[in-house]
């Protein structure tokens, strides 16, 4: 075994462009594996993530806002923005006995100056009723928010003093939340008497946006759970029946928006992956085809020589599984340079929430790249292999003279 | 008589290339954060400058790397070459900070295209020293 490999290694050397192309084709073949694989895991995670995130089972929303899309925009892609409803829909829906727990949420968008550069959407709660934020904030801040007090999500960067300004109001950046792949986590989190300092500082400034919204009449949203028995969207039937200025959409009917996004792109990438790893397999077994029979006289001497046929086949399959296992390598660390730190750029692309899978899993499913890649080339090589060595040894050496 | 035609070598290639692409693409494709609507500039532009400036740095040292000839000074230009691209990758977000939130051009695609092209020149260069210092045996 050990000369096979050594002429192995030999031939591949020999040939530097040969070699060179067979390796580009396997990190090619390799890549499309492993980078659609990573990708469409990421998809699927953000997306139990987003659903995991909302804790909802129904958002009310003013109705001039669930046209636009604006929630979407919001949650989904963190686009920042603000709309308002009268606070009397708190009252309609609390009246209402299929509803377990409900919580306002109010809305900011930070200016872009001050804190990041950017506009960042600045989500007010109240910490009495809320059951959607804390379970998460939980995780990461035990104590209470106090006033001034903010929770960020993980794209924002917390200065080393802790404080972040928005509206000229100083805030305590006491935690961060661990990343979702959505919008949210370019949110900041604060109580409403927070938020309340920050309209009141913004309109001092001469920001005029919320000088319109009376802060003791509005909010921005309104997250419901509903009793346990009951049919979801027979309650958000109900609540719209009452609402005029603002609609109730079932949260499970926007992640279907969602989700249906995703297997479509999920099934582009998938269909992409076989197309090129259908493509580069043809490839591959053209370019062995070609090579063995390039290399035929060559093959037949060693044969005379008194290499048999076993061991010409070894010599093939090791120069095959030596290219696509290098190949296949500099494909996972090609397409690891795309997808990891380029990741933030592809999430905006697709405009999907978009989670990379742990590192277990994505070694995973590195190794099975790898070895898919292994598998198609050395079986590639074997069909080849075979298909020569049948022929006689002598008639192969009176063709080419 | 002496031979005093230029001799390229595969690595003395590459690192021109790289480090080319490195300053066009800077340029071009992976420039940080532009002005902000009242004209002033975010933090992210004085790493974008500094970043330049060190693959200008870098864009000379492959240029020299490939005229001299004598194995010991390419050696020499080699490691320089590590040494400045290894503090090129700690100056965005790092001596120098970027924008706060990582959805911000600069943090997607400035800080991990410049870590990416650094990489890649520490790597050719490490290449090409081991390859100088190998034929320098022989």
């Amino acid at each position: 075994m050990k000369f096979v490999i050594s002429l192995a290694r030999r031939n591949l050397k020999g040939r530097p462009i040969r070699t060179v192309a067979l390796l580009m084709l396997a990190a090619f073949l390799t890549a499309a594996m492993f980078g659609g694989t990573v990708t469409v895991k990421s998809l699927k995670k953000g997306l139990e993530s987003y659903e995991a995130r909302l804790g909802a089972d129904i958002i009310v929303v003013p109705k001039e806002t669930d046209s636009h899309g604006t929630v979407e925009s919001i949650l989904l892609q963190g686009v920042p923005g603000y709309f308002y409803m009268d606070k009397s829909v708190l009252d309609i829906i609390g009246s209402m006995e299929s509803v377990k727990n409900f919580s306002p949420q109010f809305y900011l968008a930070s200016a872009t100056t001050g804190c990041c550069d950017s506009a960042v959407q600045i989500i007010g709660f109240d910490p009495e009723s809320d059951f959607s934020i804390q379970p998460w904030i939980v995780e990461n801040y035990s104590s209470s928010l106090e006033d001034g007090d903010v929770i960020v999500g993980s794209n924002i960067r917390i200065p080393n003093s802790g404080e972040i300004r928005f509206y000229n109001v100083t805030c305590n950046a006491v935690a961060q939340l661990d990343t979702t792949g959505t919008g949210l986590d370019s949110a900041v989190y604060a109580n409403m008497n927070t938020i309340q300092k920050m309209m009141e500082s913004s309109d001092n400034l001469g920001f005029h946006y919320f000088s319109k919204v009376s802060f003791d009449r509005a909010v921005s949203s309104i997250l419901i759970e509903v009793e346990e028995g009951c049919d979801i969207n027979s309650v958000a039937r109900d609540i719209n029946l009452q609402l005029d200025d603002a609609v109730a959409n079932p949260t499970k009917s926007m992640i279907a928006g969602i989700a249906k996004g995703l297997l479509g792109t999920s099934k582009i990438i998938g269909t992409l992956t076989f197309v090129i790893w259908f493509l580069a397999t043809i490839i591959l077994i053209v370019s062995f085809t070609m090579i063995v029979n390039e290399r035929k006289r060559e093959l037949a001497v060693l044969r005379i020589c008194g290499a048999s046929i076993r061991t010409l086949s070894e010599v093939l399959v090791v120069e095959s599984v030596l290219v696509s296992s290098i190949g296949g390598l500099f494909g996972i660390v090609a397409a690891s340079m795309v997808i990891f730190p380029f990741e933030g750029v592809l999430k905006r692309s697709l405009q999907l929430p978009m989670l990379l899978p742990g590192a277990g899993l994505i070694f995973l499913i590195a190794i099975g790249a790898l070895c898919g890649s292994i598998l198609t080339c050395g079986l590639t090589s074997v069909i080849c292999t075979h298909k020569i060595t049948e022929k006689d040894t002598g008639l192969i050496l009176r063709e080419g003279a | 008589m002496k031979d005093k035609k230029l001799r390229l070598g595969g690595t003395d290639v590459v690192l021109l290339i790289v480090t080319t692409a490195y300053w066009v693409l800077l340029l071009t494709v992976f420039q940080p954060c532009g002005p902000k609507e009242d004209g002033s500039y975010m933090v992210c532009h004085w790493a974008g400058n500094a970043i330049l400036s060190f693959n200008i740095i870098l864009e000379a040292l492959a240029i020299v790397h490939l005229f001299f000839r004598k194995e010991g000074i390419k050696a020499g230009i080699s490691i320089a070459l590590i040494v400045v691209s290894g503090v090129g990758i700690t100056l965005p977000g790092g001596f120098i900070p970027l924008c706060m939130m990582e959805t911000m051009r600069c943090n997607q695609l400035t800080r991990p295209a410049n870590t990416i092209f650094a990489v890649f020149v520490i790597i050719v260069a490490a290449v090409d020293f081991w390859l100088l210092n190998k034929r320098g045996k022989e």
